[in-house]
């Protein structure tokens, strides 16, 4: 049973590895972080097998281990999160907003963990306001109210 | 519908119009709304630009780390497949000899190449699906020296 698990978690990351990074970099913002989170989402999901229903689809289910994972990680690296900018990845546009749109790209890094986390997979992964609540552990008001906040803050940067 | 419905439903408007014309009518009479529209628009396309699809060659050196991350941490688990382990054994040594010959190229499942799982890796890609043990044993004996599966096998 477990040699089957394994082969079935296996079978995920040769499918879905691709798309855990990239939520991964959407969420933590550079590269080394988000390896090592979806390295993480595919562990875990292999000990937590047995919590997989089935029910929805794989993807799915890694989508939301992936924003708990990035969102813990956020949580713990927030004193420098955003101070310690990487300044390569503002030059070469590696995990940063440029923004032609005139988004500024630090105050986008200035947003809090939940904020971000509910806005990237909110607007760019099409998770549901539940969906979010049940991954980041808290309620669906919290996450509307956080997307609003986010939402507010950037556009106020483009003034 | 008033606009703070409208706000939080614009990311499932952009993925279904279809699915919202309620919130389409009001977008196509509210100003604020329409604004919001497009910002959201424009940090989508925003995102995809800062984080563009990595490539599947460069992710294939993190995927054969996983792999094997898992495959060690499986190996390391305690009591359950010490169990485990000792019921293979004792069903081996009980069993034919096709049946332990069919264990010794289990064991090199765990131990080939990087090479050869990468290479195996780039079959599983190409056709969206991991090999399967058969599979894999067949390749292994296809494309590993007979040298090198004595050494590690036998």
């Amino acid at each position: 049973m477990a040699r089957t698990e394994r082969k079935i978690i296996e079978n995920w990351v040769i499918l879905y590895y691709d798309k855990v990074l990239a939520l991964s970099l959407r969420l933590t913002g550079n590269q080394a972080d988000a390896q090592d989170c979806a390295q993480e989402v595919f562990i875990r999901a292999w000990r937590k097998f047995n919590t997989f229903r089935g029910e929805a689809h794989p993807m799915a289910w890694l989508k939301r281990i992936t924003l708990n994972i990035c969102y813990n990680h956020l949580n713990r690296n927030k004193s420098k999160r955003w101070d310690e900018l990487d300044t390569e990845d503002l030059e070469d546009g590696n995990g940063v907003f440029q923004g032609e749109s005139g988004i500024d790209p630090i105050l986008l890094k200035r947003l809090s963990p939940l904020e971000r986390s509910v806005l990237v997979a909110r607007i760019y992964d099409d998770l549901s306001f539940k969906e979010l609540a049940e991954s980041l552990g808290t309620t669906e008001n919290s996450a509307k109210v956080s997307y609003h906040n986010a939402i507010e803050k950037l556009r106020k940067s483009m003034k | 519908m008033n606009c703070n419905k409208v706000k939080l439903l614009i990311p499932d408007l952009l993925r279904d119009p279809e699915k919202y014309p309620e919130v389409r009518e009001h977008i196509s009479l509210c100003d604020t709304c329409r604004a919001e529209l497009e910002l959201v628009k424009q940090l989508r396309g925003e995102m995809q630009n800062a984080f563009p699809d990595t490539s599947v060659i460069e992710n294939i050196p993190a995927r054969i780390s996983l792999i094997r991350r898992i495959r060690n941490m499986q190996a390391r688990r305690p009591l359950a497949y010490a169990l485990a382990l000792a019921a293979i054994l004792i069903l081996t040594l009980i069993l034919t000899p096709l049946l332990q010959s069919r264990n010794a190229a289990n064991e090199l499942y765990t131990y080939y190449e990087d090479e050869t799982l990468e290479a195996m890796l780039a079959v599983d890609l190409s056709r969206g699906m991991a090999l399967s043990e058969d599979e894999v044993i067949l390749y292994l004996i296809e494309n590993e020296p007979m040298q090198t599966l004595n050494e590690i096998a036998f």
